[in-house]
């Protein structure tokens, strides 16, 4: 087994059975899974904020920093390895909030919803998500069966 | 009452801070020639070798060799010679995996250095040059967990069951040890003689309307880097967020996306530079 880490505001797409895509320490940023099961596709972006309109400088030397430069990016990929976009499982882990985070802050908060509103565009929906709370997540997605797992410090692992 | 009194004596065991970076600290703020400056610093073998190293990285791209910290110091300006040399001198702290925060080694480290380019960050963003007092308060704001690391290990499942409960990891750090990583990093600071601001940022960066500006600021600088997850352990998110010290600071909200955007951004090109040179695995 590889592991392929993806950094933050990076992306990674695989189609080989023995490479695992692996992101840590989500917090606030938002980890997108996708999976085509037919032909074993998979990625993964580890974005941080919504909306590049932010910093269109940065957008455009990563894209993977923002939802909606990053997660159209992640797509396309999948698409250029052989995936059928109509078949994506899509979940998402983090968009964690720091206790007392007033609504002034709720970047995670805000980060899910972007991410929710550009798959939506896309027409993907949701399959399942570990998101919210106050922890940090690191979470992998094994390339040969599209088993995502999310590790949570001191709360162990579990499957998504 | 005893774990306290076993961490105080925690304290009295840690080894001094290096004096010859407050000697360069009170320099620089001296604003002493640089031939005075690499005299301080060539005694030090390690941070000699240090600088020359970083000084002839392609991170600066020089075109001919520098071999000597006389011109190093030239070249690098004050800024990178003060970053250089607190970091190298705080590294040794920091070297070890703690284990009580869920921290893998050379995290809190990666998470120390990150709030200390945030504070640089943070003082450019609000017009504000940029500040070697802060720097070092927000390099060192998690001292005491070193100290601490130990005793949370084994109260842990008591202190996790508090936060679930809905506390922060400090309030239940304190409630179940009777101090908690910020206050013994204040007094670590004290036993280093540094000065009353960094003193107290260090011991306010929780609660930072307790505390001066510097406090404030490196509160600021600590939540975003653990809301970015850089070096974040168990405790990183169960810390409360005073957003009204960002409307203090005259901070918007897209201010603070773009702070947040900036210092991942400043992390991602110095990481390789001032890394501990550890393996990244799980």
């Amino acid at each position: 087994m590889k592991l392929k880490v993806v950094g933050i505001g990076e992306f990674q797409v695989s189609d080989d059975p023995e490479e695992i895509l692996v992101t840590y320490s989500l917090g606030s940023c938002v980890g997108v899974v996708v999976y085509e099961p037919f032909r074993r596709v998979g990625g993964m972006l580890h974005f941080m904020l919504p909306d590049s309109e932010i910093n269109l400088e940065r957008a455009r030397e990563k894209p993977g920093v923002f939802a909606d430069t990053g997660i159209p990016l992640l797509l396309q990929s999948c698409r250029a390895l052989g995936a059928d976009l109509k078949k994506l499982q899509v979940k998402l882990v983090g968009g964690a909030e720091l206790l007392g985070s007033s609504d002034f802050f709720l970047i995670g908060k805000r980060n899910v919803t972007a991410a929710r509103k550009i798959l939506w565009q896309n027409g993907l929906f949701i399959r399942s998500q570990e998101v919210g709370g106050h922890v940090n997540r690191t979470v992998s997605l094994e390339i040969a069966t599209g088993k995502v797992l999310v590790k949570i410090p001191g709360e162990g692992v579990k499957e998504i | 009452m005893k774990a306290l009194e076993q961490v105080l004596l925690k304290i009295q065991e840690l080894p001094p801070f290096p004096p010859v970076v407050l000697k360069v600290l009170e320099l620089i703020g001296k604003e002493a020639p640089f031939k005075e400056i690499a005299k301080v610093v060539e005694v030090d073998e390690g941070l000699t070798s240090e600088i020359l190293k970083i000084a002839n990285s392609p991170f600066f791209g020089l075109k001919r060799k520098i071999s000597s910290v006389q011109e190093a110091v030239v070249y690098l300006g004050e800024k990178y010679l003060l970053e250089i040399v607190t970091r190298s001198a705080s590294k040794r702290y920091y070297q070890s995996a703690h284990e009580g925060y869920d921290l893998r080694r050379g995290e809190l480290w990666k998470h120390s250095v990150a709030c200390a380019l945030a504070s640089e960050v943070l003082n450019k963003r609000l017009n504000q040059k940029s500040d070697h007092t802060l720097f070092t308060a927000s390099l060192l704001h998690d001292i005491g967990k070193i100290v601490l690391n130990n005793f949370v290990k084994e109260t842990f499942d008591e202190i996790i069951k508090k936060v679930k409960g809905g506390m922060t990891f400090v309030e239940a750090e304190r409630e179940a040890l009777g101090i908690d990583h910020a206050e013994i990093g204040g007094y670590i600071a004290k036993r280093w003689n540094f000065p009353e601001e960094i003193i107290d940022a260090i011991q306010y960066h929780h609660e930072p309307r307790k505390g001066a500006l510097y406090a404030r600021k490196v509160h600021v600088c600590n939540v975003l880097c653990s809301s970015l997850g850089i070096g974040a352990g168990v405790d990183e998110l169960y810390e409360r967020f005073d957003s009204e010290v960002l409307k203090e600071l005259g901070l918007s909200r897209r201010d603070v996306m773009m702070l947040l955007c900036e210092i991942q951004q400043l992390f991602e090109k110095t990481q390789s530079l001032f890394s501990m040179e550890m393996g990244d695995g799980v």
